[in-house]
């Protein structure tokens, strides 16, 4: 099974993996990495290695994370660069549930994919309309 | 292709963790399961499109299993959505 790594700026990534887990239950190799931007950089990318190595099952690590371009996501995206891991930005509850639930079989690239969609089609813009 | 229509039971509707309920039980079977409310069809191994639904307690949604095992899956999705864990 793909291993899941969730990060974003302060404690975010902690509290999407503890809301997720309240909707679906608990959950294996599924784990968020808080970032202190007071933090340096190499001490922090310390931190994602060790957490990629506490869910990798060696069927390769997903990393969720929040921005583009932030500290994040660029230590994620550095490394994903030769190893068996992907990236996807702009991580939310819709994405989170969907691929926890439904990883199990799935390969790296398919998971990966199936965040991207899952993330955006959780994005709605609603209004409840009254009946007459 | 096999179908049944089924009471929600649970007080807060296919809401977020029952929905997740359901999504883990329909993962457990090959066959294509579907739920249909008020105009509206999900593929019951989505739990965005569950949660799309927006199917209350006291409502009553179809349920269609198409494929292996499909009577069997019916079964077991009915009765969760039928329960007041569903």
């Amino acid at each position: 099974m793909v291993g899941i790594v969730v990060l974003a700026h302060g404690t975010a990534a902690e509290g999407l993996v503890e809301t997720t887990e309240l909707i679906v239950g608990a959950q294996t190799d599924f784990i968020g990495v808080p970032f202190d931007v007071n933090t340096d950089v190499a001490d922090y990318r310390d931190l994602v290695v060790s957490a990629a190595s506490k869910v990798d099952g060696g069927q390769g690590i997903l990393f969720l994370v929040d921005l583009q371009g932030g500290t994040p996501g660029n230590v994620a995206l550095f490394l994903s660069a030769g190893s068996r891991a992907k990236v996807v930005t702009g991580v939310n509850i819709p994405m989170l549930i969907t691929v926890v639930l439904s990883r199990a079989g799935l390969s790296l690239e398919e998971l990966a994919s199936m965040a991207h969609d899952a993330g955006i089609e959780g994005i709605q813009n609603l209004k409840l309309e009254m009946e007459e | 292709m096999v179908h049944s229509k089924v009471v929600i039971k649970n007080s807060v509707g296919l809401h977020a963790r029952p929905a997740a309920n359901l999504v883990k039980e329909a993962l457990r079977h090959q066959c294509i399961i579907h739920v249909e409310f008020a105009g509206k069809k999900a593929d019951a191994k989505s739990i965005l499109q569950v949660l799309s639904l927006g199917a209350g307690c006291g409502q009553e949604v179809a349920v269609f299993a198409n494929g292996p095992e499909e009577e069997e899956a019916l079964a077991k999705v009915v009765a969760l959505i039928g329960s007041e864990e569903g």
